[in-house]
């Protein structure tokens, strides 16, 4: 029990880390190129770290699936909102994001 | 352990300060990226909050903008690209 | 504002057409996904509740048929190209590193990273349904470690253009 409940508060630890350091990340960059590397440990880095605490505490449970479909759908979906931002950024600057 | 779920989800929710500033201050592409980066993080505030409060009904708003959260970023995309 | 050039989602010449039995099979595809969703998040077998999540399945189930017909969307998957995403969680640690480190010097020494647009010689295809979800796959894997994020394939050149928070290659 007190082993469980340790691991969940690392994990927790490191995903509020995760999250502050990247939001710093968004705030320092210089500009929404650079910022937006700075989405994906938010979007599906610290996911991951807070679906694995819920694991770690609840065990198989009807939350835990629920937990995990939230995650599975950031993690799929995140990738590909990245990728339309960085494109429809250089193709507002540049007219073409091949440029 | 309840209270470190439910402490974890504020300290998330203060994280989420320079994000703000980032959509006040800089410009329009800058802020997109801003809401983006939010939006990821409210998701999460949201499951910490349901798992810190024990009430398995409040998972199902954290699973539904999960889903959105792709939709509405679209939005945004398309409109930074073509009209804004 | 200058020509936008070619922007996602833009009419396109629909070479391929789905006859009415197809499409029917795929507003029943959506309509199993959607109210298979419906069932877990309600979590009640009660009449009315699965009348009303069938209801509301099957309009959603039309909304995304009509639009994936309107994008002349068609996916066709070897599994042999999912080989490659066992390797991304290592390639995301490995970014991790990296882009926490150039947070870092930006912190200590405010040194901005040295980003860049960058392209690597990849293999377009052609625009068979397996061409096209091969693209997107690529596109995607491309994208989820944070260093880099794909732009698109080039279908002239044959390269794909990515954005590197830390460059590891010439443009």
């Amino acid at each position: 029990m007190i082993a469980r409940d340790i691991c969940a508060d690392v994990l927790l630890g490191l995903a509020v880390l995760t999250v502050a350091s990247a939001s710093l990340g968004v705030l320092l960059m210089r500009d929404a190129y650079d910022k937006l590397h700075f989405v994906t440990p938010a979007a599906l880095v610290a996911p991951v770290l807070v679906a694995l605490a819920v694991l770690v505490q609840m065990g198989l449970y009807e939350n835990t699936g629920e937990t995990c479909l939230a995650l599975l759908a950031m993690v799929i979906a995140g990738p590909y909102l990245s990728h339309a931002t960085m494109r429809a950024i250089r193709v507002r600057e540049k007219g073409d994001w091949r440029q | 352990m309840v209270l470190a779920f439910t402490a974890t989800a504020i300290a998330m929710l203060i994280s989420l300060i320079p994000a703000g500033i980032v959509i006040a201050r800089d410009d329009l592409p800058a802020a997109v990226v801003g809401y983006q980066f939010i939006t990821a993080v409210v998701v999460m505030v949201l499951v910490l909050l349901a798992q810190g409060f024990q009430r398995s009904g409040l998972f199902e708003l954290p699973v539904l903008l999960a889903l959105l959260m792709f939709g509405s970023g679209l939005v945004f995309v398309r409109a930074l690209e073509r009209w804004l | 504002m200058p020509d936008p050039g070619p922007l996602a989602g833009e009419p396109r010449d629909r070479k391929y057409h789905q006859s009415g039995p197809a499409r029917a099979g795929t507003w029943l595809v959506w309509w199993v996904l959607l109210m298979s969703l419906w069932i877990m998040l309600d979590d009640s077998l009660a009449t009315d509740e699965l009348l009303a999540g069938a209801g509301a399945a099957a309009i959603a189930a039309l909304v995304a048929e009509v639009a994936s017909y309107q994008a002349a969307t068609r996916f066709r998957m070897r599994i042999r190209w999912l080989v490659p995403a066992l390797r991304l969680p290592e390639q995301v640690v490995r970014d991790m590193v990296t882009v926490y480190a150039a947070l870092w010097r930006r912190l200590t020494r405010g040194e901005q990273p040295d980003s860049a647009f960058v392209t690597e010689p990849v293999r377009f295809g052609d625009d068979t349904a397996a061409g096209v979800t091969r693209r997107v796959l690529l596109i995607g894997g491309r994208s989820v470690a944070p260093n880099a994020f794909a732009l698109g394939i080039d279908r002239g050149t044959e390269t794909m253009v990515l954005h590197q928070l830390v460059a590891e290659g010439d443009d």
